[in-house]
């Protein structure tokens, strides 16, 4: 019988020794990824990013506006910012919550029945009402969300965390993003743009497939069995070893030491991506092995895996490779339900188990799409993007528990009290990991670089 | 504005000020807008009378008596996207009433105190001084001690400073070391032994010589340069983005620069063609069309076409062409200079918006979808002989289409007992936007309303009624979830005129496209009329057509569909169209290429980079810092000014643009350039390490006309060139001094199309379109080609996984110069992808079918054989396997000599 590969590391003495890891980008003798100190105290060490790809309703789940339900079916003033129909003024119809809305909690916060699981824990959460972005269309809005740029080439957010503080475990790359869609700016989405390219995030999986043939790719060989890959990868190395051996070029070196690198990583990672080590119970507790929540329950189950060991940030997206993403009900708002089923248990399971484990105190999870809906119907029965007001929450990582932060106005249209940009949201994220966004930068072609361009202001307010 | 408007004002209007507007400002604005201000934003100041009137980055914030004029009101009345202030609370209704009646009595202001001024200075002059805008000019050719060693003059320059650093040359490289390097460095592939053979059986004293020269003749020269320069164009087959849309003639560009680099069209000729191909003379239909496709190099770039802000966009595109013409030619990041004066480099906003300016008087994008708000990129039809055919052609689709049209609208409208009115008869008032988005219609379209101009917009249908009797009135819509619900239909009669209402969100009742509005009184001699109306409406109101029948003779329950007759006659004229259609896609074909716009300007400088915050105008132009003084061009005022940017550019006395291009074509041959950071020449960027060469190079250059290859040949005849990478002196680590080779790294493409070449699966195919069955976006497209890298589709958002693993240039930017990364995703690549594996058993089975040697694998896939360890090595790894075997035996060993460091650097 041929051994595991966990019986097989343990014979071979291939653990986690010394690793040049340094030597991984050719250039320069510091390594790219080791832990740096963060220079502000952190609060945070790790991101775990539920992108809701589409833009939810926030006015349909966690934003309650009494108002609108007063209101629903009168006409409002809108003033358009669709090409069309930019800077022109019409008129829309209000249209009320499709879900009922109830109080929650010690805190007290409003959740509708959209989200039941969700709703158990927002004394843990730290909602952000008053959201506000740029862009209209999902590619503009969905690549400011990622890399503060709706147009121009920019690095990621992961990619911009793990450049500021390196990543906890040199076997697995320090940023990742679990089944991601290709379309609204795709790769460019977890891009490192001009950041070494060790900064990329790693993809496992991708939309579209089922989460339990998610991984990384090329990560296994199928066409060999594990002594005859071994017995092939010692061949390799010796000829390399004897190639390099007169040459003496550092980069040689550095080429030889990315193949044992590679082969830590083959054997390692596919356990951390093997879930059935979990416990029936955690299983469950994410949805695992029920139908609609199968996917993105293994999905955050993954993301507690990772986070576990030491992956810096970890994007669990919940999109598809369709023009109209998943939470994009421009009709059939009555669709809502079938996404907010999908993620309801999976999220709720995440955040419980964080907990338990104690992981929830320094690691920020942050749940929100690239913008919100409008109040006001589209057609009959859906709603339009609205990048003008919309809810993001946090939990964890030094952020407020049960905390609602600003507010959009009385319909749940435009945001007006303590106004949050995208680029204020990435400021304070990156300051509760230890950051500061101002002081975060990279020289490319000339001058400084920062996720937040020129822009963004830390909220201490949203902080514990 | 004039400063006797501004007073202090008096005893009443003071405590008007003290009490609404002082604690005002001080709660919302001193935070950000005032001397204590930790950090004063926008240069404005709020805390002095000064402050406002002077005002910050935007201009004055406060014009007395003028809330509607002033900016401060629109900030904080929220009126403008752009500026929104305070940024975070939107201020009480009622303190933007203060502020709104404080600036209509004249802002009475009682706060004395001035104001720090920063004005931008950038000395021209003294940014002249830098090295790479002073003029180029011819040294004299250094001294050397050994004059033995030297080959050329390019070795007098090395030697010289090796001598002075007392640093020792390496040895020559040997005879397979130099095959393999020259090889790869001209066409990208390694030699076949054959080819080795012969070259090292060649002993006279021009063999290398004249391998270069075979070399430079070969058509694969064309596709490794072209490659280089495909990086530095920033090209790609798609626009990135959010929807990354496919450009499917961008091709005809790839195939344009393979065949440039071949023929050695000189480099100012193929830089005048970037910029303003479209512009240049021409002697024949086939230059023309060749210099139309080379100025597509102004449109490629990534852009993100479905943002909805279309000044914005516009603006943007000019942004992108800015800094990719900078670094592309120039080596000069001109991007910073977009929202404030260059902090290092001296360029000042207004060269960058004089630059802008040239580039706004352009036309570089497409119309694009009005529905989907997705803008298209640009196309111009090429020259073609054959425009009579074009012509029929191009007729007889516009009449199909009518047919179709027609056909396919309410198939029995022909039939209707009464007079029809088609929207094409109606009088309209307001914008009607012409649509045929949701089916079903009568005539060739309908009439939507935008959903804008309520009450403004009518459709008045009008006829003389053969007869004075009653009618029934039968309104056409398409209906659609999007449509108003209560559409005023008003109908002038015998007796007077009466309005009813029609939901044109449910679907019509009659023939899928009528709704009864009643049956009415006419007389003959008064005209019939009948107008839709937008009043009151909240969703789109569609004006379609107005039929007069006899009453009760048409009813709801007849079906809407079409007669079987008209199905067959439909496809078949569909059909027609289609296959018509595309011979004339195929007899007209189009290049991406840009255009004069229509309205040529001078920019306005935009304060802070803010499309909508626009400052003054500056005349269009170009760099002031690298035009000597006296040598501006004028730009005529019907010319964008690209053809005078790119006389400019190509100068032969322009500081930047030869020593870029010389310095690149060495960073390709030598492996790093003179100037390291071959993309930027400016102060961030790193000082040449031999000035002098850089200069004679270019000097040589631009007197060679500027050839391409004659500057490849000079450079890799020369002794410096044909130096063994083997490390002999630890003095000059970096190799700053190109004492020895540097030791380059295979590119993905090079290992793809030698892994390819040496299975046997490499399909030779040359140019023509290579997308297949693309849809609209880029989307995960299926790659299915063995052609040679260069022609596998390129797209910014989706990638060949060899490519993006082995460090292909990211297609969104500028790159002269790759990363060289040892990512562990190479290494699993090389171990683990199936594309490895397959290649090494096609290999093997050849190899075995071939009764190979272990020496012939090594000359096959390293160009060199065995050494002896190798030798053991491999025998003991072959030996380790039973007889029956061999074939996976093989297909390992030739994997793993595909993964070993001698096949992925070039000696």
């Amino acid at each position: 019988m041929l051994p595991n590969r966990r019986q097989f590391l343990k014979s071979s003495g291939c653990g986690f020794g010394s690793l040049a890891l340094s030597s991984l980008l050719g250039q320069g003798a510091t390594n790219p990824l080791s832990p740096k100190s963060p220079g502000l105290p952190a609060r945070a060490k790790r991101v775990i990013f539920l992108f809701m790809a589409g833009g939810p309703s926030h006015v349909d789940s966690f934003d309650y506006k009494p108002e609108l339900i007063k209101r629903d079916g009168q006409t409002i003033d809108f003033v358009g910012v669709r090409k069309n129909t930019f800077g022109k003024k019409s008129q829309r119809k209000l249209l009320k919550p499709l879900w009922d809305f109830k109080q929650h909690g010690q805190s007290g916060r409003w959740v509708s029945s959209l989200f039941p699981h969700i709703a158990k824990h927002v004394d843990d959460l730290c909602f952000i009402h008053s959201m506000h972005t740029e862009g209209v269309a999902h590619g503009p809005s969905t690549l400011f969300l990622h890399t503060g740029a709706t147009n121009l080439v920019r690095p990621s957010m992961g990619s911009w965390v793990t450049y500021g503080l390196g990543t906890e475990n040199e076997n697995l790359p320090g940023f990742v993003t679990i089944m991601p869609s290709a379309s609204k700016g795709g790769p460019r989405n977890y891009s490192n743009a001009f950041l070494p390219a060790i900064h990329q995030g790693t993809c496992i999986g991708r939309a579209g497939l089922p989460a339990s043939q998610a991984t990384i790719r090329n990560l296994n060989n199928s066409h060999l069995a594990l002594n005859s890959q071994s017995k092939q990868f010692n061949f390799l190395q010796q000829l390399n070893r004897q190639q390099a051996q007169i040459k003496n070029d550092q980069n040689l070196n550095a080429a030889i030491d990315s193949f044992d690198l590679a082969f830590r990583m083959q054997m390692n990672a596919p356990d951390i991506l093997d879930l059935s080590e979990e416990s029936e119970a955690t299983k469950s507790m994410y949805g695992i092995g029920e139908k609609s929540t199968d996917d993105y329950g293994r999905q955050c189950l993954m993301a507690r895996r990772l986070a576990e060991r030491g992956v810096r940030f970890i994007q669990v997206n919940y999109s598809d490779e369709s023009v109209n993403p998943r939470w994009d009900q421009h009709s059939n708002m009555p669709k809502h339900k079938v996404h907010a089923h999908a993620t309801d248990q999976p999220v709720a399971g995440l955040l419980q188990d964080l907990k338990q484990r104690g992981l929830l105190e320094d690691t920020l999870v942050w749940w929100g799409g690239e913008f919100g809906r409008t109040p006001f119907s589209q057609g009959k029965d859906g709603r339009d993007h609205n990048p003008r007001g919309f809810t993001t929450w946090l939990a964890g990582g030094g952020t407020k528990p049960g905390y609602a932060h600003g507010s959009t106005d009385e319909v749940g249209d435009t945001a007006v009290t303590d106004r949050l940009h995208m680029h204020d949201l990435h400021a304070t994220m990156l300051h509760l990991l230890g950051l500061d966004h101002e002081r975060l930068t990279y020289n490319y072609a000339g001058r400084d670089f920062r996720l937040t361009d020129v822009a963004g202001n830390v909220e201490h307010g949203i902080i514990a | 504005m004039s400063g006797s408007l501004l007073r202090a004002g008096d005893q009443e209007e003071i405590e008007y000020f003290e009490t609404h507007i002082r604690p005002l400002f001080v709660e919302h604005c001193y935070e950000c807008h005032s001397a204590d201000a930790k950090k004063l934003k926008a240069n404005l100041y709020l805390d002095s009378r000064a402050g406002w009137q002077t005002g910050g980055d935007s201009g004055p914030a406060i014009i007395p008596g003028k809330p509607e004029d002033s900016l401060l009101f629109h900030a904080v009345s929220h009126t403008n996207g752009d500026l929104e202030m305070p940024p975070k609370n939107r201020l009480a209704d009622s303190e933007v009433e203060y502020l709104k009646s404080w600036i209509a009595m004249g802002a009475p202001d009682p706060r004395e105190g001035k104001i720090k001024h920063s004005t931008s200075t950038i000395d021209i002059e003294k940014g002249r001084q830098f090295w790479s805008f002073q003029p180029v000019v011819a040294h004299t050719l250094p001294r050397v001690s050994d004059t033995t060693w030297l080959v050329n003059d390019i070795d007098r320059f090395i030697l010289a400073r090796l001598e002075s650093e007392q640093i020792a040359p390496a040895g020559d490289a040997s005879k397979t070391a130099l095959l393999r390097r020259i090889y790869f460095d001209l066409i990208g592939l390694p030699p076949s032994p054959g080819e080795m053979k012969t070259f090292l059986a060649d002993t006279s004293p021009d063999a290398f010589a004249k391998v270069v020269d075979q070399l430079l003749a070969r058509p694969e020269f064309g596709e490794r340069w072209g490659r280089h320069w495909l990086d530095v164009t920033r090209f790609a087959e798609s626009s990135g983005g959010g929807r990354s849309l496919v450009f499917p003639d961008a091709w005809r560009f790839r195939d344009y620069v393979i065949d440039s680099f071949n023929r050695d069209k000189p480099y100012h000729q193929l830089v005048r063609e970037h910029l303003a191909g479209d512009l240049l003379p021409h002697s024949s239909p086939a230059q023309r069309n060749s210099q139309l496709i080379g100025s597509g190099y102004l449109v490629l770039g990534a852009l993100n076409y479905e943002l909805q802000d279309h000044e914005l966009l516009k603006m943007e595109f000019v942004d992108e062409q800015i800094d990719t013409v900078g670094r592309t030619f120039l080596g000069m990041t001109l991007g910073c200079a977009r929202c404030h004066d260059h902090k290092f480099d001296p360029i000042p906003t207004s060269d960058y918006y004089a630059l802008a300016g040239i580039f706004q008087s352009t036309r570089s994008m497409g119309k694009g979808s009005a529905a989907s708000g997705v803008t298209s990129f640009a196309t111009t039809p090429l020259e073609i002989s054959n425009r009579e055919e074009i012509e029929k052609i191009r007729n007889s689709l516009a009449s199909l289409k009518d047919q179709i049209a027609t056909l396919r609208s309410s198939p029995d409208a022909k039939q209707l007992p009464g007079i029809l009115i088609d929207s094409t008869e109606a009088k309209l008032t307001g914008i009607w936007r012409e649509s045929t988005s949701n089916k079903p219609w009568i005539g060739r379209s309908y009439l939507h309303d935008e959903n804008t101009g309520k009450g403004e917009k009518m459709a008045g249908f009008t006829t003389t009624l053969p007869e004075t009797k009653d009618y029934e009135v039968l309104v056409s819509y398409s209906p659609g979830s999007n449509r108003a619900e209560n559409v005023p239909v008003t109908i002038h009669h015998a007796k007077g005129e009466t309005t009813i209402t029609i939901d044109q969100s449910k679907p019509a009742p009659i023939r899928g496209t009528f709704s009864s509005a009643g049956t009415f009184s006419f007389s003959k001699d008064k005209p019939a009329t009948v107008i839709i109306s937008t009043e009151g409406t909240t969703a789109h109101v569609i004006a379609d057509a107005v039929a007069f029948i006899e009453p009760g003779t048409v009813t709801p329950k007849v079906s809407p569909k079409p007669g079987k007759d008209t199905a067959e006659q439909l496809k078949k004229l569909e059909n027609e169209h289609k296959s018509l259609a595309a011979k004339l896609k195929k007899l007209q074909p189009v290049t991406m290429a840009p255009d004069e716009a229509d309205t040529i300007a001078d920019g306005h400088i935009h304060i802070r980079g803010q499309v909508r915050n626009k400052g003054p105008k500056v005349p269009r132009g170009f760099i002031t810092v690298a035009t000597q003084p006296g040598a501006s061009a004028r730009i005529p005022e019907d010319h964008s000014g690209r053809l005078e940017l790119a006389k400019w550019i190509t100068d032969p006395r322009h500081p930047l643009t030869s020593r870029v291009m010389v310095n690149r074509i060495w960073k390709y041959l030598l492996g790093e350039g003179i100037v390291r950071t071959v993309d930027n020449f400016g102060e961030t960027g790193e000082l040449p390490s031999h000035p002098k060469l850089l200069d004679h190079l270019a000097i040589q250059f631009t007197e060679d006309n500027w050839s391409v290859k004659s500057l490849i040949r000079k450079i890799v005849l020369s002794r410096t060139y044909q130096l063994s990478s083997q490390i002999t002196d630890n003095n000059d680590p970096e190799n700053r001094l190109f004492g020895r080779a540097n030791r380059k790294r295979l590119e993905a493409e090079a290992i793809r199309d030698t892994v390819l070449r040496i299975s046997g699966q490499f399909d030779p195919t040359r140019g023509g379109p290579t997308i297949r069955k693309a849809g609209q976006y880029d989307l995960n497209y299926k790659f299915d080609s063995n052609r040679r890298s260069i022609y596998v589709p390129w797209f910014r958002n989706s990638m060949l996984p060899i490519f993006e693993v082995f460090d292909a240039p990211n297609p969104n930017l500028v790159m002269g110069r790759r990363s060289t990364t040892n990512l562990p995703t190479q290494a699993l690549f090389l171990m683990n992808s199936p594309f490895i594996r397959e290649q090494s058993q096609l290999t093997a089975k050849r190899l075995l079918a071939g009764k190979a040697t272990i020496t012939d694998i090594y000359q096959l896939i390293l160009s060199r054989p065995p050494s002896e360890s190798e030798l053991t090595t491999t025998q003991t790894f072959l030996a380790s396997f039973p007889p029956d075997e061999q074939s996976e035996a093989w297909t390992q060993l030739t994997q793993t000599l595909f993964a070993t460091v001698d096949f992925r650097f070039i000696d």
